[in-house]
């Protein structure tokens, strides 16, 4: 397991991490969420080493984390972090001779990763000439190539077809499934939400939320009522503690204190309805509640 | 570094250095074109000169004694080699002198036969030959022996001195001093180049994240020195080796004598130049943070060589004065200054062992100074890092 304990870090006056704290569980999957700035690449860069930071620790397995254990991880920055011009698997043999691989090892890796990608027929081209998904699938080859113990990835779906995704998507579930622990930062939130048994949401530094998500979705204090109707929405309106969260013409969602008996809201709801749904808050939701705003006008990472 | 895997990797990144450049066109277009060059500037400027040059010389007709012999003695008295042929009859003479076969005919020991026109050194040597036979003949007529008129005609040899132009400075010499620090300069400034834009170009695709999530940033400053280093010292050293080799074939009068040592102490130089440069251009190419930048950051250290470069060749009339004593052993001038002096003038043997061991010394110091700046440097975005702060964040990893 990778812990992080309140670690901060500062460039200036910007305080980028502000006693952040979180794990990383290995056999599982991790998003990493927060608004644009918030610090998920900072902490990144802090599990790797690329940053030193002022204060807190970072442990794996309980033990302090160094070169050599470091070693055994495997990371991959959002923009490419390969050569453009060097030929794919050169450059799988390359990195995996980095992580200490004998040369034979490094070759035996690169071909093994190159067929499981369906890339071995582009082993001799320069990077540069792939597809951007292509790209990713080497990027991820080259943090994985060594087995690594943990794996950590900043925004790998980002700017991936719908196919692509869905490729990369059962990648990295398979990794985790192998045993390894995995982390990585998204924008996408449904993406999070359907891929990651873990969740950690970081905002100005601080880690706002996080653990597993299907608890941290029902210990939320209060549910989702979905209704479609052609009747009257005034009765379910009024109920207690209820508010409106989104409605349209026909259509309302209803934020409802966990408390309330569904069989109520049911009897509020009446007979001539079309839909009903009655659900935990979604990651979105929560994340919004977390964050306590939308993101949006705070676009300087300050990285 | 004290660990092996740190050198171990070190080595995987010095190998991917030399494997990937080796490979591009550049390099080998470069490398083919360097050593056409070094022969060319060899070969050419002997192509005309009027070396140990072999004449070929033919007889016909009544043929005095001992002519042959004569002709030759006097070739050799001039520096020069002969080649000598009797023909039995004029015209088969003639016809080799068409032919090309021969350079002159000698018809009767009274003409000469040419196939365009005369050529008078060659013509006088003949003469000069005809002449002695005949004195000899008509000594030998007054009742001289063979051996007295041996010795009364024996050729003076004479000993060539060249003296030269400039106050003690062998033209020759000058050109070797000349291409020497030409070589020594771009050879430098094109590897410490190559170690500045890939410093930033793997700060730019982020592949240094990458390598130094895996390594130390020592390890990889290292590595990527000696990498490149490695290759520019083979490069380096091919050209130096066509230039002797061309050297030792034209063997000609105008081609310098260049002493071996002077040969090791080149390669010697053009090692701790670019020792010496490179490690600064690594630093200022973590400084910046795009390739387009790269230039103007490592401005400073281009410009300190640019204006070494200059000094060295402004040396070349006084090789002796005390300027170019003293840049011959400053650690930034000295890979250019002192083989231009060791070239030129007769430099004793502990100078340039002492400006090597400042310089290398210097390279030690540099090698801390500006690994300290690499490392703190190289994981920092933002357009240009100042110097300061990458001097106080280089404490912190590594």
């Amino acid at each position: 397991m990778l812990e992080l304990r309140e670690v901060s870090k500062a460039y200036g006056e910007v305080r980028a991490l502000d006693g952040c704290s979180f794990e990383v569980t290995p056999g599982r999957l991790t998003g990493f969420v927060g608004p644009n700035g918030a610090g998920k690449t900072t902490a990144m860069r802090v599990v790797f080493g690329l940053v030193a930071p002022d204060e807190g620790t970072l442990a794996w397995q309980g033990a302090p984390v160094d070169v050599d254990v470091r070693r055994r991880f495997g990371y991959m920055p959002e923009e490419r972090g390969l050569y453009p011009r060097m030929r794919v698997r050169d450059q799988l043999v390359f990195f995996g001779r980095l992580s200490g691989l004998s040369p034979s090892a490094a070759g035996r890796a690169a071909d093994r990763w190159l067929g499981t990608m369906g890339l071995a027929d582009r082993a001799g081209s320069r990077l540069d000439d792939l597809s951007h998904g292509n790209q990713q699938r080497v990027q991820l080859a080259t943090a994985l190539l060594h087995e690594p113990d943990l794996v950590v990835r900043d925004e790998p779906f980002s700017g991936l077809d719908p196919l692509a995704m869905e490729s990369m998507s059962s990648m990295l579930r398979e990794v985790a499934g192998s045993g390894a622990a995995v982390l990585f930062s998204s924008h996408q939130l449904d993406l999070v939400e359907h891929l990651c048994e873990d969740v950690v949401v970081i905002d100005s530094g601080r880690v706002v939320l996080r653990g597993r998500l299907a608890e941290m979705r029902t210990a939320a204090p209060y549910r989702f009522v979905d209704v479609t109707t052609h009747g009257d929405l005034d009765r379910l309106l009024q109920l207690d503690g209820a508010s409106v969260a989104a409605r349209t013409e026909g259509q309302v969602r209803l934020r409802v204190p966990r408390g309330v008996d569904p069989a109520a809201v049911l009897q509020a709801i009446g007979s001539d309805v079309e839909r009903v749904s009655y659900e935990p808050p979604t990651l979105s939701e929560l994340f919004r509640a977390a964050v306590g705003h939308d993101g949006a006008g705070d676009d300087d990472a300050q990285t | 570094m004290r660990r092996p895997e740190g050198w171990q990797r070190a080595w995987v990144v010095a190998a991917r250095e030399i494997r990937e450049r080796a490979r591009t066109r550049t390099f080998q277009w470069s490398t083919v074109f360097a050593v056409l060059a070094m022969v060319a500037i060899v070969v050419v400027p002997s192509l005309g000169s009027d070396g140990p040059k072999t004449y070929r010389v033919g007889f016909a007709g009544t043929v005095a004694a001992g002519s042959a012999d004569a002709v030759g003695a006097q070739a050799k008295a001039a520096d020069a080699r002969v080649r000598t042929t009797v023909y039995d009859t004029v015209a088969a003479g003639e016809q080799a002198v068409r032919a090309r076969k021969v350079d002159v005919l000698l018809v009767d020991g009274t003409r000469l036969a040419w196939r365009i026109r005369a050529d008078a050194t060659l013509g006088a040597l003949v003469a000069n030959a005809v002449q002695a036979v005949q004195v000899r003949d008509r000594a030998a007529e007054q009742g001289l022996s063979i051996a007295q008129v041996g010795r009364l005609l024996a050729p003076v040899a004479m000993t060539n001195d060249v003296l030269g132009s400039a106050a003690g400075v062998d033209d020759s010499a000058r050109d070797v001093a000349f291409w020497a620090v030409v070589l020594l300069f771009l050879s430098v400034s094109i590897y410490g180049q190559m170690v500045l834009t890939g410093v930033v170009q793997e700060k730019q695709t982020r592949v240094a994240e990458v390598m130094l999530s895996r390594m130390r940033p020592r390890e990889l400053l290292a590595g990527k020195v000696l990498g490149i280093g490695a290759l520019g010292l083979a490069q380096f050293a091919l050209i130096v080796l066509t230039a002797g080799v061309s050297l030792t074939a034209v063997d000609s009068v105008d081609a310098p004598h260049v002493a071996t040592s002077l040969w090791v102490w080149l390669v010697v130089w053009f090692v701790l130049g670019y020792a010496f440069y490179s490690v600064v251009y690594a630093a200022f190419g973590a400084l910046a943070s795009r390739v387009e930048d790269a230039s103007s950051a490592a401005a400073p250290i281009s410009i300190v060589m640019f204006a070494g470069y200059l000094a060295a060749l402004s040396a070349l009339e006084s090789p002796d004065s005390s300027l170019a004593t003293v840049l011959s052993f400053l650690p930034p001038t000295a890979p250019m200054s002192m083989p231009l002096r060791m070239t030129l003038t007769s430099v004793p043997v502990w100078q340039p062992v002492a400006a090597a061991l400042l310089t290398a010394a210097s390279v030690w110091l540099l090698v801390r100074v500006a690994g300290r700046v690499y490392t703190g440097a190289i994981l920092r975005s933002g357009t240009r890092i100042p110097l300061r702060a990458a001097w106080h964040g280089g404490t912190q990893h590594g």
